[in-house]
């Protein structure tokens, strides 16, 4: 199965007018076992990219489909199916435990009415919470949880939804160095589950360590919408040049002895943006 | 948790017993529910007992209890689907749509008896309007913050309205009674407006009852439930009619009875169960249980004048809320 993105342009409102477009042009293909990570800087509509490819955001223009399916001419719950879908951030109820959150992600295989969960739907739910290390906190409200706990906590709904594609947009925003290493061992599970992941992450290096696939995305040097500047391999996306180009940033790459995954050191601003701010001084 | 629900089931049914057998003439429960499965035959007091407690008690406690029930389950919906604690039936224009229609009846001198079934149609299209307004983006149903905002425009513009027409129009016996009418109350209420009511109380509460996962899913943003396979704009829709049916239908009864769809909800959640299914049961009873007590009340504190009940609503459901709010705060700002 493939997620497929195809010229796809994204706006919000209802007009969809091609003029307000926040991403343009997009063109991809997710394919199941695969990992892609979004890449790009602040306000570059990675967010809003992960919206089109999650069913929240129709198109301006282009489309996306699943299995060559539009994904707008599927049932919601046929979708919710085989795409889980985690944003930046949830609104969260104060009265609801983490266990009654995390079943909820059952909802698209079960019926409207139901909120049963069957023996294996039980033991998926607690699995999920223990992938997440929430295990022994199923029964505490979730606004007693920490950010982070917060987090795992949606992730671990998603894993319960039992999804083709599992969607992430900035899932390490509010990690610890432990948990982004255990959200990395969840991903690359998911990926030997052949499960397809998108995740839009901010870190070079975790995406260096996961990515099958880079997408970087920035904006054209007039502004507008952003449109893809490099889709490929991590060492072909993430060269310095390109890096420097769309993030103003100059870095240094070395190579970790023993990972042997690129590091990627962040070490000034590039000239050409300390002369624009200057020219805007 | 049982043995809240049983509690709680309980006194309200204690607190109907006490409406059904105190007042101008008290009796003992057991005389009271003797006199309820009588045939009303016997001697000339007997006869008028019977009818004290069956023909005005009886229908009267009841109103107050599908009121209460009423209210406070459309509060409960309106709370959850806006997300916002001080949501009350009365947002989505309903009150406003019903004075109107009450404004109309009035004005063009129908029937006193078809008041109800005006105010009832007034909050119904009133309601729809407001939806209509709310309407979101495509895929997302109704935009919960111009629900909240369209209902304010259209109240403000109802009253507006009503008081053009009464002004122009209208005699000072008419402001008189659109006056009685909003402050609210539930004396005189017949079998004859009950039963009918009462079956679209029903029909609003399974409703309700059905959308409790849908309540849940909501709960979470309509973004996340729309990516956990909820329709958002057809499950807005239906909490949105099953609200508007209980409050219309609570209004048609017994007018203008505010506060107790704001707070039973709440009062339900602090002190009862999580699961929705379960504080939808717990705040109907509860806001049953408000009305009930308010009643007793404004029919035994003045022998003399009935009171306001909506009055006596605030002033009993107020400072509990308070003092509920301030033993919980912990738990609401966490």
């Amino acid at each position: 199965m493939i997620l497929q993105a195809q010229e796809l342009a994204l706006s919000y409102g209802t007009k969809k007018n091609l003029a307000d477009a926040i991403v343009t042009d997009i063109s991809l293909n997710l394919e199941a076992g695969q990992v892609l990570v979004i890449q790009g800087p602040n306000g570059s509509g990675k967010s809003t990219l992960m919206k089109g490819l999650a069913r929240q955001l129709k198109a301006a223009r282009g489309s996306v489909s699943l299995g060559g399916k539009d994904i707008w001419q599927m049932n919601i719950a046929e979708f919710a199916r085989k795409i889980a879908y985690v944003p930046q951030k949830l609104e969260l109820p104060w009265e609801m435990t983490v266990l009654e959150l995390i079943a909820l992600g059952r909802n698209p295989h079960q019926k409207w009415w139901s909120t049963a969960l069957t023996t294996s739907e039980r033991a998926l739910v607690h699995g999920a919470m223990a992938r997440c290390g929430l295990d022994g906190m199923g029964q505490r409200r979730v606004n007693q949880l920490s950010e982070g706990e917060k987090q795992r906590a949606t992730i671990a709904m998603a894993l319960a939804q039992e999804p083709h594609f599992i969607l992430l947009d900035e899932p390490t925003a509010n990690l610890d160095f432990r948990y982004q290493l255990e959200l990395i061992a969840i991903i690359k599970e998911l990926k030997a589950q052949n499960i397809g992941v998108a995740a839009i992450l901010h870190d070079l290096n975790l995406c260096a360590r996961i990515a099958d696939q880079v997408l970087l995305l920035g904006k054209a040097s007039g502004g507008g919408a952003s449109s893809v500047v490099a889709l490929g391999s991590v060492q072909t996306v993430l060269q310095p040049e390109q890096l420097r180009a769309v993030f103003a940033v100059d870095l240094t790459i070395v190579r970790d002895p023993d990972s042997g995954c690129d590091i990627y050191i962040p070490r000034s601003l590039s000239d050409s943006h300390k002369n624009s701010s200057k020219d805007r001084a | 948790m049982l043995l809240k629900l049983s509690a709680l089931i309980l006194f309200t049914i204690a607190l109907m017993l006490a409406n059904l057998c105190l007042g101008d003439v008290s009796v003992s429960p057991l005389e009271a529910l003797q006199t309820v499965f009588s045939a009303g035959t016997g001697s000339g007091s007997a006869t008028e007992l019977h009818d004290v407690i069956s023909s005005i008690r009886l229908p009267r406690l009841l109103t107050a209890a599908v009121v209460g029930l009423a209210l406070a389950t459309s509060g409960y919906l309106l709370q959850a689907l806006s997300r916002n604690d001080l949501a009350d039936p009365y947002l989505t224009g309903v009150s406003s749509g019903a004075a109107l229609g009450v404004a109309f009846a009035m004005l063009c001198k129908f029937d006193f008896q078809s008041i109800p079934l005006f105010a009832f149609a007034g909050g119904i299209i009133a309601s729809f309007f407001v939806a209509f307004l709310a309407k979101g983006q495509a895929h997302y149903g109704l935009s919960v913050a111009k629900l909240l905002l369209a209902g304010i425009a259209l109240s403000s513009v109802a009253s507006a309205l009503i008081t053009m027409a009464m002004t122009i129009f209208g005699t000072q016996l008419m402001a008189q009674g659109l006056n009685l009418w909003l402050l609210g109350g539930i004396s005189g209420r017949s079998w004859a407006e009950l039963i009918p009511t009462s079956f679209y109380v029903a029909v609003g509460f399974v409703a309700a009852l059905a959308t409790a996962k849908q309540l849940s899913l909501l709960s979470l943003g309509e973004e996340t439930a729309s990516s956990l396979g909820l329709n958002v704009g057809r499950s807005q829709v239906i909490i949105l009619a099953a609200a508007v049916l209980l409050a219309s239908s609570a209004v048609a009864l017994s007018g203008m009875v505010g506060f107790v769809g704001l707070v039973a909800p709440h009062i339900s959640r602090r002190l009862f169960a999580r699961a929705v299914r379960l504080q939808l049961v717990t705040a109907g009873l509860t806001g049953a249980c408000l009305v009930l007590f308010s009643d007793l009340l404004a029919r035994t504190l003045n022998a003399s004048q009935e009171l306001p009940l909506g009055t006596l609503m605030a002033l009993i459901g107020g400072p509990f809320f308070i003092y509920l709010l301030s033993h919980s705060l912990e738990r609401v700002n966490q």
